[in-house]
């Protein structure tokens, strides 16, 4: 876990939340506050020293999750080019996970609403699956093939156009 | 950073937590993911791309269809068929559907194509017809179904005829962009269009370029866009159209080979007067064009005009404009109509028409196609000595004629006029080099 900094915003306060196994995290208010879930229960008060449970969200996951908003609240507002180039270089590498971790992040990020995230881990979902053939695809994200082979032909033959992808783009018809 | 709402309804935390939930969470599948996030990542991806993971499994087999938002961008030579097949599959609202380079064989599908995109609720619609392999291939006339796709908001049309709206046509409320290119209209249509940009009372951005009203004879018609930011005529012939005060413009290029007789250029700039960037072709008339002009282009930042110093008129008519916009800070001449000059000016004919305000802000001017006769060659030297900020001045010599004057002669008369900037540069270059730095 990144350790928490300074300037990452007007609030010093520290939220405490609790993984779904139990385990305890710190960050600072301006990084709670990019999950909405967690805003919401900062405004309702919600927010006291035993922490705020977080009960699908396992610690694995989590650790993660803090790390992101603690680093996007520290740059948050004004960004000077430089800044915003070195949060896209943090937001490639963070995401640099394998696909179990990639769930994981999808799944919590969408409960706790942390948008950015979202985005981040649905677009590099969408890059994984991106210029693949089906078969690539399946062994990338653990799918079993349940079609019948005749199941399958007709799928392909239905939108045969979208299957025909070794072909160079230029290539005239 | 302030995080906004998120799209869908967020389940509180709740203490107790859902076993099957962690045990989704931690599952090695990314079936094991919700249908909404499934989506969501389907979303991103291309339309090819999309489609193709309907093969990966039976749940997979038809998510594709029912993914929101997918972009229906079809390049150049995609199979007509393969178009209309994915687009009777897709189940959701069109977002945008695109595609270029139609050829002739794929005609009778576009006749499909457009009642389903008006069915499936379509928003921006782009249709190229042009074919680069097949220049003479006749031109298609759209289906009436594409004035029953209410929803448009933006409507990108190439190379292609336009029919008549159906009795009943219910406007383009949402339209914010029309732009026709090489569209021709049926008969009366400069009526037809008036009626089409008066019933999208909410755009932002009209281009016509080169639309063909095929009548000889047509009236004059207003175009009525009251939210209008960007505006480009451009077209051989003029015909006719006419335009009411713009309070929003900010971008405006006119362009016309052949304005009418007797188009009022000071009524038309001043309905323009709110812009910051212009492009102008100067037309070529007796007397000074702008004569009696009053309005002022306090926001004019960019002028692109297309004129020319041959005539004294023409000359007027140039500073008609340049002196009523104080604000100016980069311009851009392109001599047009190469021909004699047949007034000639002297700098004291310029000296005369300066104003404090003249050329004040002015930071960047360029003359294209310069023949460097005496009067082009008066109005730099003139600019020279009085632009106090001026940083570069380019001048593209024409030598591809022969009337021009030589580079050489050119370039040690450049040398002696005086500059009011010291930053001033002045850059000589020939016409073909334009391509290289465009």
């Amino acid at each position: 876990m990144a350790a928490a900094t300074d300037d990452a915003g007007d609030s010093n306060e520290m939220i405490r939340v609790v993984s779904s196994d139990g385990e305890h995290f710190e960050m600072p208010e301006a990084a709670a506050n990019l999950s909405l879930v967690l805003r919401h229960m900062i405004e309702d008060d919600c927010a006291d020293a035993a922490g705020i449970p977080l009960a699908v969200v396992a610690a694995k996951p989590l650790a993660k999750i803090v790390d992101y908003c603690t680093k996007h609240a520290a740059k948050s507002s004004g960004l000077t080019i430089e800044e915003a180039e070195e949060l896209k270089r943090f937001d490639a590498e963070f995401i640099e996970v394998d696909t179990d971790m990639l769930y994981d992040l999808l799944v919590a990020a969408d409960f706790m609403g942390v948008e950015g995230l979202s985005k981040l881990a649905v677009q590099r979902t969408a890059d994984l699956i991106k210029g693949k053939t089906p078969e690539q695809n399946r062994e990338t994200f653990g799918i079993v093939n349940d079609f019948t082979p005749e199941e399958e032909e007709e799928i392909c033959k239905e939108n045969e156009w979208a299957f025909q992808i070794t072909k160079p783009p230029s290539r005239l018809c | 950073m302030e995080t906004s709402p998120p799209r869908r309804k967020q389940r509180p935390p709740s203490p107790e937590g859902d076993p099957d939930d962690l045990a989704a969470a931690a599952g090695a599948s990314l079936d094991s993911l919700p249908e909404e996030l499934l989506e969501n990542i389907v979303s991103r991806l291309t339309l090819r791309d999309a489609v193709r993971t309907s093969a990966v499994s039976q749940s997979w087999s038809r998510r594709w269809e029912s993914t929101p938002d997918l972009r229906h961008y079809w390049p150049r030579r995609s199979r007509p068929g393969a178009i209309g097949a994915a687009l009777a599959r897709y189940s959701c609202k069109v977002c945008q559907f695109c595609t270029w380079g139609i050829r002739s064989e794929a005609f009778p599908h576009i006749d499909e194509w457009l009642p389903l995109l008006a069915a499936k609720g379509v928003q921006c619609i782009t249709l190229s017809f042009w074919d680069y392999s097949d220049v003479n291939v006749e031109y298609y006339t759209l289906h009436p179904a594409i004035f029953a796709c209410g929803q448009l908001t933006s409507l990108h049309l190439e190379r292609c005829f336009l029919p008549t709206a159906p009795e009943g046509f219910a406007g383009f409320p949402n339209l914010t962009m029309l732009s026709l290119v090489y569209v021709g209209l049926p008969e009366n249509g400069e009526r037809k269009l008036e009626a089409i940009i008066r019933m999208s009372p909410s755009l932002v951005s009209l281009e016509l370029n080169n639309v063909e009203v095929t009548d000889d004879d047509f009236d004059s018609w207003i175009i009525q866009a009251p939210n209008l930011a960007r505006l480009t005529i451009i077209s051989d012939i003029d015909y006719g159209w006419e335009i009411q005060e713009l309070p929003s413009i900010q971008e405006a290029n006119i362009n016309s080979e052949d304005y009418s007789i007797d188009r009022d250029f000071v009524r038309l700039l001043t309905c323009l007067a709110e812009v910051r960037e212009l492009e102008f072709l100067m037309p070529y008339t007796e007397g000074n064009a702008l004569e009696g002009i009053s309005c002022s282009f306090q926001k004019l930042r960019s002028l692109t005009l297309h004129t020319n110093f041959y005539t004294a008129s023409s000359i007027l008519s140039t500073f008609g404009l340049l002196m009523r916009a104080p604000n100016l800070k980069l311009l851009e001449i392109e001599i047009t109509y190469h021909e004699n000059q047949s007034d000639e000016v002297d700098i004291d004919f310029l000296n005369a028409l300066w104003t404090n305000s003249l050329f004040a802000n002015l930071d960047f001017v360029s003359m294209k196609s310069a023949s460097c006769w005496s009067n082009e060659m008066c109005f730099i030297e003139f600019v020279l000595s009085k632009a106090r900020v001026l940083r570069e001045f380019y001048i593209y010599h024409d030598d591809t004629g022969s009337y021009s004057k030589p580079r050489e002669e050119a370039i040690i008369e450049l040398a002696k006029y005086k500059r009011a900037s010291p930053k001033a540069m002045v850059f000589f270059r020939d016409m073909e080099d334009t391509w290289l730095y465009s």
